[in-house]
């Protein structure tokens, strides 16, 4: 009986299994290089066993999980590898002094001097003939040519390999952008087509026009409003940012479930004012959310959250049950395909593990407790309870990449997340006012003001406690392993119990 | 006759407390001038610790004051490929870092072996 049970539940969360397998298989593949083709042949092997003993319905699985163990290192293997045309190859070959035609793939921001961006090339000019070419360059730009987002463009510059050297060199190349153009005061930029109907550039705009409606605003309601309504932490200060980090509270800066959360609440709120049928309204929201990623320039926290958050919303039109873990795996197999290196980014691997623990953490701490008799009780238990539970979760990673234990941070989360909730409501309360009254988006704009020194108030108060936080260099990544093993055996003794009891049992019945 | 839900209703009542203490802090504004309940240098002091730049994290590094990202990752870059700093003034080695900055971060700063 119990048997059947753990089949029901494998087979219910397989995408969650399947995905931790990719996963594996991405890690193994960054630290181990077999042949693409023995890799590629033993998946097919892999698949066909699979197929062939598909009556042995748990021999079966256990195959297409080791299919996808070889996917995950195929997906790398074929990520590393440039295409026959890339951009870097010409590099290699000598080329210095360059004339580039393509698009321009991401906003153009201020950088030093100039502006940077990232251009996708689609031919290089050779002794004045256009040959094809492919791949990422990052440009850095010096002329007073006003490129936008989606331009397609014809740039003439200066073009360097990035070698695999460096911090900032290593993040470039795992985003496979693999060389950059110079493009100086006097080098000839030509704008050969604007595409203004491109759907991110229509998204990028409302974005500029959102940013400029919050300059209102005095610091740093300014920087903290545009950090967690628009992802642009780029006006927020270093030591405001620190305060935050130092009290395990810097989540709250990046967008990710709890302000998608906030922002489904009002959207739907406002469509059920519309009258709207209900499954009109889900479509609505769900379109909306992909264009929210878009403006606030689709970080894997805010794809991870909007990703899962549709996955529960389509569920609800097609009637079908929803199962977290399978919408996070979704999540992750989706940044992962693309983006095989993001399993190594901080951001990405604190998104996961946050929610992973929140979700596995939260009902089994829950079990411990009484039941608070009324909301309120329930709220702060539910609050602090979850905030333990990412404490939890991400405590040897946090310590591991930013040398900090802040354990103060169980007790300011439910603080800080309660009040970034109302600030969060007022800020879209300001912005609508923006447009409709602007003496009362003003009355607004001085409340708001206020309660973001608030809150940074309080929280630089709990930064103060005496345990507040400490650095710490004992983790090693090592002892990052040890802890995660040591939690998941005590997340499962009971499992682990009685498996080891009904193995005893039949060896003594068999002797 | 509009009928309002009860979603609605805290709606209105949430937009009008915004405004009610909107106008409240406008009026103090009026009185005392532009006040603050927290300055950055309170904030510097609340979270004054020294980061052991032989061990700190490219992230840790990225925390002291003055410093700046790019420099924080030309000393992670430059600790990478020549080992330990065995002398604050070493710092002064990495490309980007003259006398002047390294005086602004030598308060933040330590090798762990104090």
């Amino acid at each position: 009986m119990e048997l059947n049970k753990s089949k029901i539940s494998f087979s219910k969360s397989f995408l969650a299994i399947g995905c931790s397998s990719f996963v594996l298989g991405i890690v193994f593949a960054y630290f181990v290089s077999l042949p693409l083709a023995f890799v590629y042949l033993s998946a097919t092997v892999f698949l066909f066993l699979a197929l062939f003993l598909k009556n042995r319905q748990r021999l079966s699985i256990y195959f297409i999980l080791i299919v996808l163990f070889f996917v995950g290192m195929v997906r790398v293997y074929s990520f590393n590898t440039p295409q026959a045309d890339d951009i870097s190859y010409f590099v290699k070959l000598g080329a210095k002094r360059v004339t580039l035609r393509g698009q321009v793939v991401s906003q153009p921001e201020k950088r030093f001097s100039g502006k940077s961006f990232l251009f996708r090339v689609n031919s290089i000019k050779l002794q004045d003939i256009f040959h094809p070419a492919s791949g990422l360059v990052l440009a850095q730009s010096y002329n007073n040519k006003n490129l936008e987002f989606a331009d397609n463009a014809e740039v003439e510059g200066k073009i360097i390999l990035i070698e695999d050297k460096g911090f900032f060199a290593k993040k470039l190349v795992r985003q496979n952008i693999r060389a950059r153009i110079i493009i100086g005061k006097h080098d000839e930029t030509i704008v050969t087509e604007k595409n203004y109907l491109n759907i991110v550039r229509i998204c990028l705009l409302v974005r500029d026009r959102l940013r400029e409606k919050l300059d209102i605003l005095a610091q740093p309601a300014r920087g903290f409003l545009k950090a967690v309504l628009l992802a642009d932490k780029t006006e927020i200060d270093e030591e405001i940012v620190a305060v935050f980090r130092y009290t395990g509270t810097s989540h709250i800066l990046a967008i990710s479930g709890l302000h998608i959360s906030i922002i489904i609440f009002m959207v739907l709120i406002f469509l059920k004012a519309l009258q709207i049928k209900r499954w009109l309204r889900v479509i609505i929201l769900i379109i909306f959310l992909v264009l929210y990623t878009i403006i606030t320039g689709a970080r894997p926290s805010i794809i991870r959250a909007v990703i899962m958050a549709s996955v529960f919303l389509f569920s609800f039109i097609v009637g079908r049950q929803y199962n977290i873990y399978n919408s996070l795996a979704l999540a992750a197999l989706s940044i992962l395909f693309f983006q095989p290196y993001q399993i190594f980014d901080v951001g990405f691997q604190l998104s996961f593990i946050s929610v992973l623990s929140i979700i596995v953490l939260t009902s089994k701490f829950l079990t411990y407790l009484p039941r608070p008799k009324n909301n309120f009780g329930l709220y702060l238990v539910l609050s602090f309870v979850a905030s333990f539970s990412a404490w939890i979760g991400t405590l040897p990673l946090i310590a591991y990449y930013f040398g900090i234990i802040a354990p103060v941070g169980i007790f300011a989360n439910a603080v800080v997340i309660f009040l970034t909730t109302i600030i969060m409501w007022s800020g879209f309360v300001f912005l609508l006012f923006s447009y409709l009254c602007y003496p009362l988006a003003q009355l607004v704009a001085f409340t708001i003001e206020f309660m973001v020194e608030l809150l940074i108030y309080i929280t630089a108060w709990f930064s103060k406690w005496s345990f507040a936080f400490f650095y710490t260099h004992i983790f090693t990544l090592r002892i990052v392993f040890i802890y995660y093993i040591v939690l998941f055996l005590f997340l499962n003794i009971k499992r682990i119990k009685s498996s080891l009891r009904n193995f005893y049992h039949q060896r003594c019945v068999s002797n | 006759m509009i009928t309002l839900t009860e979603e609605e209703k805290r709606i209105i009542i949430f937009v009008l407390i915004l405004l009610l203490i909107g106008l409240g802090l406008s009026f103090v504004r009026k009185k005392i001038g532009t006040f603050h309940l927290i300055d950055e240098e309170t904030i510097k002091k609340s979270l004054f610790r020294k980061v052991n730049i032989n061990k700190a994290s490219i992230y840790e590094l990225k925390t002291i004051p003055n410093l700046g990202s790019k420099l924080a990752e030309a000393i992670f870059d430059y600790r990478e490929n020549n080992g330990n700093f065995t002398e604050l003034e070493d710092l002064k080695k990495v490309k980007g870092i003259k006398n002047k900055k390294f005086e602004e971060i030598k308060p933040y700063i330590s090798l762990g072996t104090e």
